[in-house]
């Protein structure tokens, strides 16, 4: 049975994803700066 | 970047830099503020240039070969409606001229329970209850949940990428200087924009005061923390634009306790790491201008919506530089001439002693909002009359 992730586990789950593309610091800049454009 | 327009560039940070500081530069800068407006000029619509940033760098490339500027304020929302359509949201803005607005009462999903929750952590709050309540696509947490998530985080680096460069191309090839580095709120603003809904912040001021005052506390320093992670190197010559919104609504007694406390907390949390921050004041802020003594020391900036600029400067021009001036009412359906003597009137009046910058009194959005002819007329006599 598939597990049931809340939001900010899903999240996580885009940063391990993404971990290689970039630098820690500028990965969790842009999530910062997409979890604000999202509250528009 | 080319020597000869790094002098540039550097000649107008510095103009501009001067007077954040209410200082004396060597004329008056000029600062435009506009969406759409360029984009139209150049016979673009919204949807191509949004498609093709390319299009966007060159409405402004050949438009500020026509009209002298010495900076522009920032770009707005851009690009930011895929991310929307990736979450499968289209209820919660309207998009006006490719510009994403947002819709008041069906975009505030937090009921006046959520409060304890959004005190107690709002990061937690905003991603685990919030988001799903906005987002719907994100409430079952399951796969197709992710690919949502990753879909947006796609549209997402697009759209900052898109940003980035026409920030570049504009900076570094034509030698504008574009000076908001990111935007922020106060906590009560975000509680009416986002999450409350005016009619929802009103009744929670008459009602539930202490949540209200410990809701804005608690978002007050969470998003100061977001936003100096996010643009977390202070530069000379660029801020951070402050949007204020729900001050002006309020009685001048309420104003101070519900409002004013959270103003002045960001203005210290910023100045105080050397942030220069840009307030952009929303409506008409004349009955709370004697409250600006209360503001801590550093590099404030002030754009004035409405009011007299003239009795403005006079009255907070000791706290903080003043910018507008120049109604885009004249400039749509005044002449040539009208708009340059009005110009002139302000320049005498507001330029005195530094710390004013030029421009005009709202943001051109459409191309109704200021005629062409008479935009670079007013700039070309700025630029020759407005001298130190």
């Amino acid at each position: 049975m598939e597990e049931i992730k809340s939001v900010e586990m899903l999240f996580e789950d885009l940063k391990n994803k993404h971990k290689n593309e970039m630098d820690e610091e500028s990965l969790e800049m842009i999530i910062d700066e997409m979890i604000f454009s999202l509250l528009f | 970047m080319d020597s000869s327009i790094q002098t540039i560039y550097t000649e107008k940070i510095d103009r501009f830099n001067l007077a954040f500081k209410r200082d004396t530069p060597d004329r008056v800068p000029i600062l435009f503020m506009s969406e759409m407006w360029p984009v139209h000029h150049c016979g673009l619509s919204a949807e191509k240039v949004l498609k093709n940033p390319l299009l966007f760098y060159k409405a402004f490339e050949k438009t500020f070969s026509e009209i002298y500027i010495d900076g522009l304020y920032g770009l707005g929302n851009l690009w930011i409606k895929p991310i929307f359509d990736a979450l499968n949201n289209s209820g919660s803005y309207k998009l006006t001229d490719g510009i994403v607005n947002y819709e008041d009462k069906i975009s505030c999903y937090m009921d006046v329970d959520d409060y304890n929750s959004l005190i107690k952590n709002p990061g937690h709050y905003i991603l685990n209850e919030f988001f799903p309540k906005k987002f719907k696509v994100l409430e079952s947490g399951d796969t197709i949940s992710a690919q949502a998530l990753e879909h947006a985080y796609n549209a997402f680096v697009n759209y900052r990428q898109a940003n980035l460069e026409l920030i570049d191309k504009t900076e570094n090839v034509l030698g504008i200087p574009i000076f908001a580095r990111t935007l922020a709120f106060s906590g009560p603003d975000m509680l009416l924009d986002y999450f409350r809904g005016f009619e929802g912040i009103i009744t929670d001021i008459n009602r539930i005061p202490q949540l209200f005052l410990k809701a804005s506390s608690a978002l007050n320093l969470f998003i100061t923390n977001i936003k100096m992670r996010i643009y977390n190197t202070p530069e000379d010559g660029h801020f951070i634009l402050l949007p204020l919104h729900l001050g002006s609504y309020l009685k001048p007694k309420d104003f101070e306790k519900y409002y004013l406390p959270f103003l002045n907390q960001l203005l210290e949390m910023y100045t105080k790491n050397n942030y220069t921050v840009c307030l952009f004041f929303e409506n008409d802020w004349t009955p709370y201008l004697e409250y600006f003594d209360s503001f801590p020391d550093g590099k404030i900036l002030g754009i004035f919506e409405y009011g007299d600029l003239s009795k403005i400067k006079k009255k907070v021009g000791h706290k903080i530089c003043i910018i507008g001036g120049m109604p885009i009412s004249q400039l749509s359906y005044g002449t040539k001439k009208e708009c340059i003597d009005m110009a002139k009137r302000i320049i005498d009046e507001c330029a005195p002693g530094g710390g004013y910058i030029f421009s005009t009194d709202k943001i051109l959005l459409s191309l109704d909002d200021g005629c062409f002819e008479n935009i670079r007329a007013v700039h070309e006599f700025v630029y020759d009359y407005a001298k130190y």
